[in-house]
C-alpha cells in the first residue's frame, strides 16, 4: 500500500517524549543518516555529520534536544521518525503497558542521572555530560590506570554501576537479543 | 537450621522485573529474573527456607510445597554462583 504512513500506537509518543535516550547521549554517540541526506538536514545536525568507512552519521547527543526534541516539526533526520527501541516494540507487542514503559524510563533516568552525579563528585568536573561521554571518560581513566589498584576505588565502583546500568538498558531499550548474548546463560539465575 | 544471606560483595541494579549486579570480588556480573530478585532482597539478613518462603507466599499466589522446591532450587544457584552463602 505505497504512500500510506504508519501510525503510531496510541500513548507511544508519551513515552518517546518522556524518554529521549536514543537523541540525548544516553544509548548512542552517533547516529545513521542514510545515503544523500548530508546537505538536506537542519543546520546542527548538519554540523554533528560524518562520514566513517562510507556511511554518514551525526554526532549525539542531537544538539537540538533539550529534555525533548525541538524541532519536531520540520524536515529531521530520517533515523529520528524510524528508530525504534526495544521498549517501543514491546509497548507496540503488548509486552508492556504504556504505564510499565513510564515507568522504566523514569526509573533508567534516576539511575543514570545518579551515576552522572557520583560522576560529578568524584572527578570534582562540574559540566554537564551524557552517559556515553561519561563512559568514555572512565574508559581512558582506566587505560590510565596501572592495574595494582584493588577493585574498591571510587572510579572502579562507578563503573561497575554504568555498566550496570547499560546492561539493563540494552536489556529494556537497545535491544533483548544484545542482553542475553552480553550476560550469557552461565551468568543468569532464573531456575 | 541453615540460614542464608547475601554476599554483601556485590554491586546491583534494578530496573521493572530485571536485577543486574556484580560480584566484585569475582569481577563477575549477573542477572537475575523476578523470583530471584526477590530472593536476594530478602537477603539482606540471614534467613532459613521456610521463612524465606513464609515471605514470598504473601507476595506470590503458589503453594507452599511449589515455592520450597523453587526457593531451593535459587539458592543452589545463587550459592553456586557466589550470590549468597550459608550461615
Amino acid at each position: 500500500m505505497p504512500g500510506k504512513a504508519k501510525t503510531s500506537p496510541v500513548g507511544e509518543q508519551d513515552i518517546c517524549v518522556r524518554c529521549g535516550f536514543c537523541c540525548d547521549g544516553t544509548l548512542f554517540v552517533r547516529a545513521c543518516l542514510s545515503a544523500g541526506e548530508r546537505g538536506t538536514l537542519p543546520a546542527e545536525i548538519e554540523k554533528a555529520s560524518f562520514t566513517e568507512r562510507g556511511s554518514d552519521y551525526f554526532r549525539l547527543p542531537c544538539n537540538y534536544f533539550f529534555s525533548k526534541c525541538t524541532i519536531y516539526d520540520i524536515p529531521r533526520a530520517n533515523v529520528c521518525s524510524e528508530y525504534r527501541c526495544q521498549l517501543l516494540k514491546d509497548f507496540d507487542a503488548g509486552k508492556v503497558t504504556k504505564e510499565e514503559a513510564m515507568g522504566i524510563v523514569a526509573d533508567a533516568t534516576k539511575m543514570r542521572d545518579s551515576l552522572l552525579e557520583q560522576y560529578k563528585k568524584i572527578s570534582g568536573r562540574k559540566e554537564k555530560i551524557s552517559f556515553q561521554r561519561l563512559l568514555t571518560e572512565l574508559g581512558r581513566i582506566q587505560g590510565n590506570d596501572t592495574g595494582k589498584e584493588p577493585l574498591n576505588n571510587e572510579y572502579d565502583i562507578l563503573l561497575a554501576g554504568c555498566n550496570i546500568f547499560e546492561a539493563l538498558m540494552t536489556k529494556y531499550i537497545r535491544s533483548k537479543s544484545d542482553f542475553d548474548k552480553m550476560m550469557g546463560e552461565e551468568s543468569k539465575v532464573q531456575s | 537450621m541453615t540460614k542464608y544471606i547475601r554476599n554483601i560483595k556485590t554491586i546491583s541494579g534494578r530496573l521493572h522485573e530485571e536485577m543486574v549486579m556484580m560480584d566484585m570480588d569475582q569481577g563477575k556480573y549477573f542477572s537475575l529474573n523476578q523470583t530471584a530478585t526477590a530472593i536476594w532482597e530478602l537477603l539482606d539478613k540471614p534467613l532459613a527456607m521456610d521463612e524465606l518462603c513464609d515471605s514470598l507466599l504473601e507476595e506470590y499466589e503458589v503453594n507452599r510445597e511449589e515455592c520450597f522446591d523453587d526457593v531451593r532450587g535459587y539458592l543452589e544457584e545463587m550459592i553456586k554462583m557466589g550470590l549468597v552463602k550459608e550461615v
